[in-house]
């Protein structure tokens, strides 16, 4: 696994080829996907315009919302060293989590990038963990869904989080993106 | 991918079942008698009397994740400071000084219990530094002390503290000071994943031992039964099979 600071300037490198890409998968290590998902929704916030949502299958908002405004308003200092000049700005980051429930969380992922018209940035926090509480075949729907977001436009672009833990997630999940960052070795 | 410090208890039967993530323990024999470590993320008490190997127990625990290059969170409900905790246990071989203030870092709460007794505050003042260290190990050492310190509210707090933990993405090992007599703190074991009794026995010439026993680990075929525990400059290490 690789030490956090490894994977913040990883993910640094990277950010040029995750701001182009529509829909990108990032590999994390299974223990360090809360790191992983905070460091991108904080390069995200950086860099992308609009709205950015930040999705979680089981935690709480409170802790996703923790994390968010811990590492990001000022700027997590492993990613951007110099926080005065790279840090990100101030901008809207909205959390959602839904356990058991894809359909719900996807009506709220509906809700919230309605209110962006220029198309809101969606991080995915923890998708391998919704093999847990799902079968195959919801899963695949709420793929679909995603996608569907994504070719609309209201879902500008799309960063999903897992590990590889799940075979059939994770191919259904490289299936999905055009870009694929690994971030665990 | 797995690091090196990861497995996963693959399910040859239904390949469709989603795995545990399991890590290393860092106690040499434990990962044997558990399918490969414990449950990633989960929460597990260690619990024994004074001088069963607690502490070595979950230093341990630690050193093995900042090995794996992990982020580790120690809180101490003792007040002491860190060169004491630190002077002690730099004795102990398995202990490498370089993780201190990096991949582990040490955090005491006793001093802040003993001003300030609201279990919320508490709470928040432990959550805060999760928060910001974003650990994947987690130990607090012991979390028994609290109960004389919050009195009537332990219960409720013990209940807010697990599921707290239990939202972040992390192994939280709790550590429980028993009486030599009591065999671990019971309103502590209702809340956890994993039981894991540290105790002593005495042999048939007079001398005392310690053993090793998993009472409980949700999701996993562990092995049952005590089983002897060394202690050596090397840390605590199980042997599976001798009791």
């Amino acid at each position: 696994m690789l030490p956090i600071l490894k994977v913040a300037e990883r993910v640094r490198q990277s950010l040029p080829d995750i701001e182009a890409k529509k829909r990108v998968l990032a590999i994390s290590a299974p223990t360090q996907v809360n790191p992983v998902s905070v460091l991108l929704v904080c390069a995200l916030a950086r860099a992308s315009k609009g709205k950015l949502l930040f999705l979680s299958v089981d935690r709480p908002n409170e802790t996703l919302a923790r994390m968010v405004n811990k590492h990001c308003s000022s700027g997590p200092s492993i990613l951007f060293p110099n926080k005065f000049q790279d840090a990100p700005k101030a901008r809207e980051v909205s959390c959602a989590s839904s356990l058991f429930a894809p359909k719900l969380l996807l009506e709220t992922v509906g809700l919230l990038s309605a209110q962006d018209a220029g198309g809101a940035t969606l991080v995915m926090g923890n998708l391998s963990t919704l093999a847990f509480y799902n079968s195959n075949d919801r899963i695949k729907e709420f793929m679909a869904k995603l996608g569907e977001f994504s070719a609309t436009g209201s879902i500008a672009r799309l960063v999903l989080v897992m590990d590889k833990s799940t075979q059939y997630l994770y191919s259904l999940a490289q299936e999905f993106c055009e870009f694929e960052l690994d971030l665990s070795q | 991918m797995k690091g090196e410090g990861m497995t996963t208890n693959a399910n040859k039967s239904d390949p469709g079942m989603m795995d545990f993530v399991r890590i290393k323990t860092g106690i040499p024999g434990l990962d044997q008698m558990t399918e490969g470590g414990f449950p990633f993320p989960s929460t597990v008490l260690v619990a024994g009397s004074a001088g069963t190997g607690k502490t070595t127990f979950a230093l341990q625990f630690l050193m093995q994740g900042a090995k794996e290059g992990e982020q580790c969170l120690y809180f101490t409900t003792l007040s002491e400071p860190v060169q004491w905790m630190l002077r002690f246990a730099s004795r102990l071989g398995f202990i490498n000084k370089n993780y201190f203030g990096k991949e582990v870092r040490y955090v005491e709460l006793g001093t802040f219990l003993r001003e300030e007794r609201d279990p919320q505050k508490l709470l928040e003042f432990i959550e805060e530094h999760i928060t910001e260290v974003m650990p994947q190990r987690i130990v607090i050492d012991p979390v028994t002390v609290i109960e004389e310190l919050i009195g009537g509210s332990y219960r409720n707090f013990l209940y807010d503290l697990a599921n707290r933990l239990k939202n972040w993405q992390a192994v939280s090992i709790l550590t429980g000071e028993v009486l030599p007599d009591q065999p671990y703190p019971v309103q502590v074991s209702y809340i956890v994943d994993t039981v894991i009794l540290l105790s002593y026995g005495v042999t048939p010439e007079g001398g005392r031992r310690k053993y090793l026993e998993i009472l409980k680990m949700r999701g996993t075929n562990h092995t049952t039964g005590k089983h002897l525990l060394d202690t050596s400059r090397n840390g605590v290490s199980v042997q599976a099979g001798l009791r």
